[in-house]
């Protein structure tokens, strides 16, 4: 209940800049730390480390200074400290546009703003780059942990915004529940904005590539033998749900992308034509599923084979991909069907053949005469692929994560030397053969297999489940999937990974004996899957969706606008309602007495609300002698009532009683 | 608490021509409470902008919900700094005079039923303060005053920008209320008229008692100067004062006040009246048309005051 | 606990006390009253006045009619503690020292332009008030029942004399000024007999248990809950709210629930009412509280220039009931 005097503020012609703006106390200074050490906590890890350790001496001399109550450094200093931060970036990111040096920016911003802090305006800065820069946490992360972290950062911040105003002082807990209360009441409209504020799909303009560094088992080039260990990761690559049961694990092939163009050494991907004609005619039962694909920057979207239609803005290559209309760089949510039985189209494109047909000279020999005598031996290619599966077989390959290094002619070194590989050297050797022997052949890339998790019932696929297999054109078949790892270890198809290794070699996760961990896992993977669902995949077309089921028939922009404006209203209203009641005890004495003075100012006896009872009665009485003795009367109820002893209940409700009827029956 | 356009019309037309003057208690009811957001609450709209436009550019789910938050707490914030004045009772209370080239002060009372944080009074061309209330609350905001004469109270405002600095709450008030402003004293006070002889009578009462010391003042009987006394101290003689000198009494005339026009004469008067008040002697004060008898004590001060605030024509017609 | 036939048998015997009062202190009724409230409240009196406007005659008065045994205490510059406390004296007969009480050892002490005697005794009798008991050489010795110290002052600003501190301003339950008489008291005044005369003829009304009953009884007055919200909005008044340094002391609100309380008997109430507390709050708060603070600035030279009563008169009106 303090009162503070503001000077009044001269008008000035010329006013020094901040001079009227009154200086942040000590409390305010450490209400501002707390809110921009929140904000940069999450995003220490993402920046380059000279940024993470100017940032954070930058908060340490500032928390120094508000501990020794030094005096903030000169403002040529803060100067100069700027255009040094900046020529770092840009010479740190090579300019300053994109997403990271954007937030580099922000970071040094906040961390000198607050070396700068003199005025409520720096302070109120503060709480907004505070703000920015928690929305750009996001960007690196949008989990469960980071969502909540980010409320508990916001209410720290708001805390600070209260702070900042002319208040009295209350303790960090008070203050921290009076910032938890105004976002609490804020929470109604941001469930009803997130519903229904129209949303767009972005990017709005084109973003730089450094935007994505997600990771993916998949590349689009491929160079067997050049590695000797897989990273395999237990990431999810996507989600899918069957409307209906799941096909059997022969049939889990998810293609993403084809490699056709090899060097002797790398396979890449070759990009062909697209249109959006169905290549191919369905017979046969459909398999429909959704897909909540994480991103992963390369444009093929993973589908069941074969592709039955297409999901909004992309469309079908030349070799059945389903393609994107850009790399996917944001987690997407589409709908799919799939014909696993189908009519092979009668010819392929000629072009399409000889690229599946074109190997370098020279490499691989004791191949190319394995296949040569292949093709010697048989009268078509389908014999020839079945000649080729044979000798896979025959040859007792391996399967392991970890291949010795095969870098000149590794095919060759492969099939005839090592033995041991995974899916890259199986698919690799296996379609070298095929185009040595003649037989048009193709590397597709995707995914094999996934599991059913048992919480939510979605089937997941994982980083670890990334594969290769091979196509082969068979005049009369189409283009035929073959397998040579599943093929030569039957295991790994049937069994997945697990199975397919020893025990020492898999992944934590992809091991059979820590079941207690595959289930906790699954339980989270619930939880986040649930969470990517509802919240984060949250798009425009999933909008129309869910309003749709909510009921609103055809929802658009408009529709959408018009119901965001009236819950948005009904909200404000009960706000205020709820703000506007007058929390009060009720007292029916006192209420009664308020009654009676307001009959007495009607007859112009002001009472002052300083004026005791006596002092009024007399005064109402001197003024209206013709009711001395009602007003007297009722003085003395009155009187008895409020300040005279403790009376029983139940007779001080008689007396009430009896005092609220004598004044209703008082009219002057 | 939106503003329809008419409204707005209302309340500029109000500003251009002076309103009825405001029937105390004031209830600052919904229709009186304008928001307006300030210049942080602009830089936070401008903010979420930024925000929401990231949002839709990166597809940030969670950025478009904390984004989405804070523009609810905007929200909030308007509706929370319209709670904090709408319902507030202001009636003036009673204003404290003040001399001319200094201040008066006009009080406003402030009640409420709930706890109001942050609120900003001012007087037009007069004193801010800031204040909170629990249930009651008593204001005294100076004004500076140049002119002796009545005083109205200029219009009051009330604002507030709680909880957040984003929402700025304000409302007008007009009481019709006035302040008394005294001439202003003159700094140095030239002697009273005639000491010892005319304008001072001496009671017909004989000399009672010792009673006390006091400065020596010329036309002080010799035998009355405490020596003793006065060496203790070395500025200036003391001399005794008897119980009957109690009784001295002062006339004061316009026609004794030296000065060149009437209302350096009312200063000297006024700094007459303050000093026999303070040397607690009696004395009376006649100007023309006003006679006020011999007396002391405060009321009698508060009429001398007042009758040579009120003397004649004002010095400034304003009122 | 009193019955309401006590209260009404009491109100009557003090109605009686201040009619004979009222007979020879011609036109200060109302200080009269307070004057009387304050010694029923158990409280210590400062009168704050001209000298010749009746100050000694007052505590005469109260003396008389109650009963009670009076000593004059006049204040000089040269006193010393022992002059009131009193002092121990060798006896050559009995071969021991011997205290000799000085006036302190009485019911009623006037004593008399307290700021003109040095602050150490002046801090003897005020010690003396608050502990009612004096410790001389060791010796602490009971002072009589009931205690009760009239101090006159002469109007602060005076060369010469003492000013009392604030913290022994706060023993003080009230102070009241006595003023001039109006014209009509002071013509009944001249024409009337000698007051000395007056005053001797004075026969007491009230034994000296009878005292102690009547301020039994008016501890003993009921005081509702709100009314203590009011005290206690008052008191927060002058702690936050107010023009002031300082807000009252507990000390200060059990005084003033105290005086109320008396002032309630003297109405003849079985309860406290908030004009009870309004009528000695000016008596009670004004030589308590300091005007201060920006806004209290110009106010407090208003207040100075309106006298004593001011600053209760403000708090009064600026404190509504709850």
């Amino acid at each position: 209940m303090g009162k503070r005097d503001l000077s009044p503020t001269p008008r000035r012609l010329f006013r020094k800049k901040n001079a009227c703006l009154p200086p942040l106390t000590l409390v305010q200074g450490w209400w501002l730390f707390a809110t921009a050490l929140a904000a940069l906590l999450p995003l220490i890890q993402h920046l380059p480390l000279w940024l993470s350790t100017a940032a954070v001496t930058g908060m340490a001399w500032r928390a120094w200074l508000s501990w020794r109550n030094g005096r903030l450094p000169p403002r040529w200093l803060l100067f100069l400290l700027v255009v040094a931060a900046c020529v770092a970036v840009a010479y740190s990111y090579r300019g300053f546009f994109g997403r990271n040096p954007g937030i580099a920016l922000l970071v040094i911003f906040l961390a000198l703003k607050l070396l700068e802090l003199r005025s409520v305006r720096d302070g109120i800065t503060v709480v907004l780059l505070a703000c920015f820069l928690l929305m750009a946490g996001f960007l690196f992360n949008q989990g469960i942990a980071a969502a909540l972290y980010a409320l508990a950062a916001l209410v720290v911040a708001v805390a600070a915004l209260i702070a900042l105003q002319a208040g009295p002082p209350v303790r960090v807990h008070e203050r921290l529940g009076q910032s938890a209360s105004l976002l609490g009441q804020a929470l109604p409209f941001m469930l009803v904005l997130f519903l229904l504020f129209p949303r767009v799909q972005g990017p709005l303009w084109g973003l730089p590539q450094d935007a994505y560094t997600a990771a993916s088992g998949l590349s689009d080039t491929m160079a067997p033998g050049s590695i000797s260990q897989v990273a395999q990761s237990d990431a999810i690559a996507f989600r899918v749900q069957f409307k209906g049961a799941a096909p059997p694990p022969h049939q889990q092939y998810w293609r993403v992308l084809t490699l056709t163009d090899y060097d002797g050494q790398v396979w890449r991907h070759h990009p062909t034509r697209e249109h959006d004609a169905l290549p191919y005619a369905p017979a046969g039962p459909s398999v429909d599923y959704e897909i909540t694909l994480e991103p992963h920057n390369l444009r093929g979207l993973p589908v069941l084979e074969k592709a039955g239609l297409l999901p909004p803005e992309s469309s079908f290559s030349a070799d059945r991909l389903v393609l994107a209309a850009t790399p996917v760089r944001s987690r997407m949510r589409y709908a799919m069907r799939s014909y696993p039985d189908y009519t092979p189209p009668p010819e392929e494109n000629a072009r399409i053949l000889a690229a599946a047909l074109s190997i370098p000279p020279e490499v691989n020999p004791r191949t190319r005469a394995q296949a040569r005598q292949w093709r010697a031996q048989s009268s078509s290619d389908a014999d020839i692929l079945r000649a080729a599966a044979e000798f896979f077989q025959s040859q007792l390959l391996a399967y392991t994560l970890n291949p010795p290094l095969m870098e000149k002619d590794a095919v060759d070194a492969f099939l005839f030397e090592h033995k041991r590989g995974f899916c890259e050297h199986f698919a690799s050797a296996f379609a070298f053969a095929l185009r040595a022997a003649g037989v048009p052949a193709r590397i597709i890339g995707g995914y094999q297999g996934g599991e059913i998790n048992p919480v939510d019932g979605y089937f997941t696929v994982r980083q670890y489940d990334a594969h290769v297999w091979v196509e082969a054109w068979i005049d009369g078949w189409g283009w035929v999937r073959v397998d040579p790892t599943a093929d030569s270890t039957p295991r790994r198809i049937e069994g997945g990974l697990r199975t397919a290794i020893g025990g020492g070699e898999a992944p934590l996760l992809a091991r059979q004996d820590y079941a207690w961990l595959r289930e906790f896992r699954y339980r989270m993977d619930a939880v986040t899957n649930a969470w990517n669902q509802a919240v984060l995949g949250f798009n425009p077309q999933r909008q129309r969706e869910v309003l749709g089921r909510l009921g609103m028939s055809e929802p658009d922009w408009r529709k959408m606008s018009a119901w965001l404006a009236g819950l948005c209203g009904a909200l404000i209203l009960a706000l205020v309602l709820n703000a506007m009641r007058e929390r009060k005890k009720h007292d029916a004495t006192r209420h009664a007495w308020q009654i009676f003075l307001r009959k007495l100012a009607r007859q112009g006896i002001d009472a002052q609300p300083w004026m005791g009872p006596d002092t009024l009665a007399r005064r109402a009485a001197a003024q209206l002698p013709q009711h001395a003795a009602a007003i007297r009367a009722i003085t003395a109820a009155y009187v008895a009532l409020r300040y005279g002893d403790e009376l029983p209940p139940e007779l001080r409700r008689r007396q009430t009683a009896a005092l609220r009827d004598m004044i209703r029956r008082f009219r002057p | 608490m939106k503003l329809p356009l008419r409204r707005w019309r209302q309340w500029f037309s109000g500003l251009l021509s002076p309103r009825r003057a405001d029937v105390p208690p004031l209830t600052l009811t919904q229709r009186r409470v304008y928001v307006l957001p300030t210049a942080a609450g602009l830089m936070y709209a401008f903010t979420l902008a930024l925000m929401l436009i990231g949002s839709i550019n990166y597809n940030l789910s969670l950025g478009y919900a904390l984004t989405f938050l804070l523009a609810g707490l905007g929200i909030v914030a308007i509706v929370q700094s319209f709670r904090n004045l709408a319902g507030l009772q202001l009636r003036p209370a009673r204003p404290t005079p003040g001399f001319a080239g200094a201040q008066v002060h006009f009080g406003v009372r402030l009640d409420s039923q709930r706890r109001r944080t942050g609120l900003k009074l001012s007087l037009a061309g007069g004193e801010s303060v800031l204040c909170h209330v629990q249930t009651q609350e008593l204001v005294h905001l100076a004004l500076p005053v140049q002119h002796r004469g009545w005083q109205a109270m200029p219009r009051l405002t009330v604002a507030s920008t709680w909880p957040l600095g984003l929402i700025k709450a304000w409302s007008h008030a007009r009481f019709d209320e006035r302040s008394l402003v005294y001439p202003a004293p003159v700094a140095a006070a030239p002697p009273w008229p005639g000491a010892g002889g005319e304008g001072r009578h001496l009671d017909m009462s004989e000399p009672d008692d010792f009673f006390g010391l006091r400065p020596h003042r010329s036309g002080d009987l010799r035998q009355h100067v405490a020596w003793k006394a006065s060496a203790r101290l070395d500025e200036h003689l003391l001399s005794k004062q008897f119980a009957a000198e109690q009784g001295e009494l002062l006339w004061f005339r316009l026609d004794l006040a030296p000065g060149a026009t009437l209302e350096e004469k009312l200063s000297v008067l006024t700094r007459w009246v303050l000093d026999a008040h303070a040397a607690q002697q009696r004395y009376a004060l006649r100007l023309d048309g006003t006679a006020l008898p011999p007396a002391t004590g405060s009321e009698h001060l508060h009429a001398c005051l007042q009758a040579l605030a009120l003397y004649g024509p004002p010095p400034d017609e304003r009122r | 606990m009193s019955t309401i036939s006590d209260l009404s048998s009491h109100h009557a015997t003090i109605r009686a006390v201040l009619a004979a009062a009222g007979q020879i202190i011609l036109g200060k009724d109302a200080q009269l009253k307070l004057a009387l409230a304050c010694l029923l409240a158990r409280g210590h009196l400062l009168i704050e006045d001209l000298p010749g406007v009746g100050k000694t005659t007052l505590a005469h008065v109260l003396a008389r009619l109650l009963g009670l045994e009076f000593q004059r205490i006049q204040f000089t510059s040269d006193m010393l503690p022992a002059d009131i406390i009193g002092v121990s004296v060798f006896e050559r007969t009995s071969g021991s020292f011997q205290f000799h009480p000085g006036p302190i050892f009485s019911q009623l002490i006037l004593a008399d332009e307290i700021n003109r005697a040095t602050p150490k005794a002046q801090s003897a009798l005020l010690e003396a008030m608050e502990e009612r008991q004096v410790t001389s050489e060791g010796i602490t010795r009971p002072l009589p029942e009931p205690f009760f110290v009239i101090a006159t002052q002469n109007p602060a600003h005076q060369i010469g004399t003492f000013a009392l501190p604030e913290s022994q301003l706060d023993r003080f339950l009230m102070r009241i000024e006595l003023g001039y008489p109006d014209r009509e008291a002071e013509r009944a005044l001249l024409a009337g007999a000698d007051r000395r005369t007056l005053l001797a003829a004075l026969p007491p009304m009230l034994q000296a248990d009878e005292l102690k009953q009547l301020q039994e009884t008016a501890a003993a007055i009921h005081v509702s809950p709100a009314l203590i919200e009011y005290v206690q909005a008052i008191a927060e008044y002058t702690r936050h709210g107010g023009p002031f340094v300082n807000g009252l002391s507990p000390r200060a609100t059990l005084g003033l629930l105290a005086a109320a309380r008396a002032w309630a008997l003297l109405e003849g109430r079985p309860h406290v009412l908030p004009e009870d507390v309004q009528a000695v709050l000016p008596g009670v708060v004004a030589h308590r509280l300091q005007v201060g603070g920006a806004a209290g600035q110009v106010l407090g030279d208003a207040f100075a220039k309106a006298g004593g009563n001011a600053i209760g008169r403000h708090l009064i009106e600026a404190v509504p009931l709850p």
